[in-house]
This record gives structure tokens, sequence and C-alpha cells, in this order.
């Protein structure tokens, strides 16, 4: 009887370990996270922020991995502190029909505490494959991801805006800083 | 002493025993037991595996080899199926767009809004999506054209100011030219402004201080000035009879509005 008891105690606890070692899916705190995106004008750069992405990655929180990651922005929440260009922005990306930007992951190669996720981003109504290069830093129940990527505006069939009638450079430079709770999956 | 070095499901075939023979699991309990700790230990993954394999149950094996192996997990699916994140089509749903800014002009209101003069004579369609995108378009090519007619402004400003200085240095043939780019600058200038007013209203306005409010404000100031310069002018009087102390007056508001003018046209570039 105690043997069996003792199996028992042996196979729940392996079966409890077992479920919880399991990957889940955890939403980033949006108040603590954010997206930029950097413009360069010859004149000057202009950078808009938003806080209302929506971030899920599926992660191994026991293994410190992540294993496939989903961003997804509405494009007029991003603020670069003059309201007119960005209305100007969202013209150029047509705000309106297109009002969301989306990145899916296929596939994320982790080393140590750097990642290159790959993935699909939808901008513009355009599909694309980029690779986004992050840092994570696993600490308690809290997860942080920081990470950059760079995109091409005629890549993406967006029309260049104009300061001046100079248009802006060809890149847009992203950085995500995305923060999770580790306790709350969602 | 009971032994259970022999626990090993492999050795378990006629029955769990300790070294004196007593049967302490039967073959019956180890059958159960087996699949307790397969039920046990797969029904996550199964559950995962479910999760994955929605789209494509031939990649299951190698997603929960990826999962469970030490190796590095190759989770490659396509993005616009259904995945781990359930049907990703949108996280937001159906985002109904905002057409109107909170904040809009008199003027944008008077002629733009949803019940506006352009829609009441057929001028443009009545609001919509589609339609308002359709707007913003128009609104970006009168903002193009208010930035090269600020340009051509500014050039037929500088020449009007090059001219008057020449008739107050006592060149009094220069009047007439500085006469005609004066009246240049003025229809230039006008366009120019009618072509900011008269615009669709943005997608986006928010009450902030920035380069486009001072930009606003500065338009306040050489308006003014594009008014008062002309009339003191006018107060100079012909080549007979020219007021030099009135001149340096109209001088002076020339050369600031001249310069407010160009400051607002910087502003922008900030």
């Amino acid at each position: 009887m105690k043997i069996k008891t003792g199996l028992f105690i042996i196979f729940v606890f392996c079966a409890v370990v077992s479920i919880s070692a399991q990957p889940k899916k955890y939403q980033a705190d949006k108040e603590q996270s954010f997206i930029t995106y950097k413009l360069t004008h010859p004149l000057h750069e202009v950078e808009a922020i938003s806080h209302k992405a929506l971030c899920l990655i599926y992660a191994d929180a026991s293994k410190h991995e992540i294993l496939n990651v989903l961003v997804e922005v509405p494009v007029s929440t991003f603020d670069s502190g003059n309201s007119n260009r960005d209305s100007h922005a969202m013209e150029v990306i047509n705000a309106i029909s297109i009002p969301t930007s989306k990145f899916v992951s296929t596939k994320v190669v982790q080393n140590g505490d750097s990642l290159m996720v790959f993935g699909k981003l939808t901008f513009h109504g355009v599909t694309k494959d980029i690779v986004l290069d992050a840092f994570t830093n696993w600490s308690g129940d809290r997860l942080i991801v920081d990470g950059k990527f760079e995109i091409s505006l005629t890549a993406f069939k967006v029309d260049r805006p104009s300061l001046l009638l100079i248009p802006v450079n060809d890149t847009l430079k992203f950085t995500i800083k995305q923060v999770f709770d580790l306790k709350l999956p969602s | 002493m009971e032994d259970y070095s022999g626990a090993c499901f492999n050795h378990l075939s006629p029955g769990f025993k300790n070294k004196k023979g007593k049967l302490i699991i039967s073959s019956n309990s180890q059958v159960k037991l087996i699949l307790f700790y397969f039920v046990i230990f797969l029904f996550p993954h199964k559950v995962l595996a479910q999760e994955l394999s929605q789209d494509d149950d031939l990649n299951f094996g190698t997603r929960l080899l990826g999962h469970t192996a030490l190796t590095k997990p190759d989770v490659n699916f396509d993005s616009t199926e259904t995945s781990v994140f359930g049907n990703v089509d949108s996280l937001f749903g159906e985002i109904q767009p905002k057409l109107f800014p909170e904040n809009m002009s008199f003027m944008e209101k008077l002629l733009w809004g949803e019940n506006g003069l352009t829609r009441k004579v057929g001028l443009v369609d009545p609001l919509s999506p589609e339609e308002r995108e359709y707007e913003l378009s128009i609104r970006r090519t009168m903002l193009t054209a208010h930035q090269i007619g600020g340009f051509t402004t500014l050039a037929l400003m500088l020449t009007a100011d090059y001219f008057g200085q020449r008739v107050i240095d006592g060149h009094r043939q220069a009047g007439d030219t500085h006469q005609s780019f004066v009246a240049a600058t003025i229809i230039s200038y006008s366009l120019t402004a009618v072509l900011a007013v008269l615009s669709p209203p943005p997608l986006i306005r928010r009450d902030e201080e920035s380069t486009t409010s001072i930009h606003k404000t500065l338009a306040w100031i050489h308006a003014a000035g594009m008014i008062v310069t002309p009339i003191l002018g006018g107060m100079i009087g012909g080549r007979r009879h020219f007021n030099i102390s009135k001149a340096h007056f109209h001088q002076i508001a020339a050369y600031i509005t001249t310069a407010v003018f160009a400051s607002a046209m910087i502003v922008v570039t900030f």
C-alpha cells in the first residue's frame, strides 16, 4: 500500500512538473511595453511610439525559451509628438482601410539571451519575410524582450512621405520592448 | 527489505516481485501504471499537438519532437492560418476606422464635415471610409501645393524686399518693379494660404505643442504683416511725394513679415 501511494505521489509529481513545464501563451503588459519607429529625413529624424500593441508569445518559461511570437498594432496609435505628421503617415499607409500591422513568427532561433525571430510582417497590406533581432531578459516572473528590425518602405509599397518636397529615407527602423508577467499566462 | 531497483518497466512482464518472490505489483497493475504514466506525460503534448496541428497534422511529429527534445524547436507554420495563437486574422477584431479628428476647425466642419458644403453641392460623395481616403489624397495634393506656394511666395517676397530697399536707397525708378513683385507676392501668398485653409481635415489631430502648431501661430503673425505692410506702403506716397519716415515703417513691417514667413517654413523642418 505504501509503495502504491509512493508511486502515485511520484507520478502525480511528475505529471504536475510535466504540465507546469509546458509552453504557455503570455500577453505583454501594454503599459510597460512599446513599439517605436524611426523615420529619417535629410532635415531631421522622426520617432514615434505606440503603447497599444498586442504582443503574444508562446514560451516555455522553465527553459527560458520563446517558441512563437505574434504582435499586432493599430497603426494610428503611433505618436510622434506631431499629429499633423502622424496624420500624414497614416495617409501614406492607408490607415483607414488597413488599420493594423501584424508580425507572426515562423521560426525562433535562440542562442542564450539572443533571439532571431523569423516571421512574416504584414504592413500596408503587404506581407514580407523579416528577421527581428532581440534580447531576452528572464528575471523571476518577468520577461523583457528588446528587439529591432528594419523595413524598406518601397518594398511594402508605401509612397515615401516628403517634407518640403524632399522624401524621407526608404528605411523605417523599428524597436520593440515587450514586458511579460510570467505568472499570468493568457 | 524490499528492493525496488528493478522497477524498470522493461522487467515487469510477470509482475513486479521483491527478493522473496512476493508479488508486490501485479502485471495488471503494471499495465495500469504504464498507461497512467503515458496518459499523464503525453496528455499535455496531445493538447499542444491539437493546438499546433489544427491545420497540419503531418507536422505534429516534428513539432512534438521540437517541444519535448532538448534540441532547438523548429516550429514552422503558415502565419496566415490558424496557429498556437488561434485565428490571427486580427487580435483587435474588426476596427471601426475613425474618419475625422476630434477637434475640427470651423472651416473644416463647414466644408468637409459629414454634412459639409462639399458633399451638399456634390463635389465629393457622402462620407464613407473610401471617400475619406480620397479626401485625404486631396488634402495631400493641396498641402504639397501649399509647400510649393510657400517657396514661391518667399522668393517673390524677398525680391519685393530687395527692390523696396533699392527704392529707399534712392533708386526711385525701382518702385515699379517693387510694386509688381508686391502684387505677385500678395497673389501667391493668398493662393498658398487658401490651399491650407480649405484643405480637408487630417485623420489625426491632438491638442499638443508641435512644430505644426508653431507654424500655424506664425501664420497668424505673417498674415497680419501681409495686411499691414501694403497699407503702410500705400501711405508712403509716389515718387514726387516720397515720405522716407513712412517708408521706414513700411520697410520694417516688410522685413518682419518676411522673417516670420521664413521662420514658419523653417520650423516645420524640426
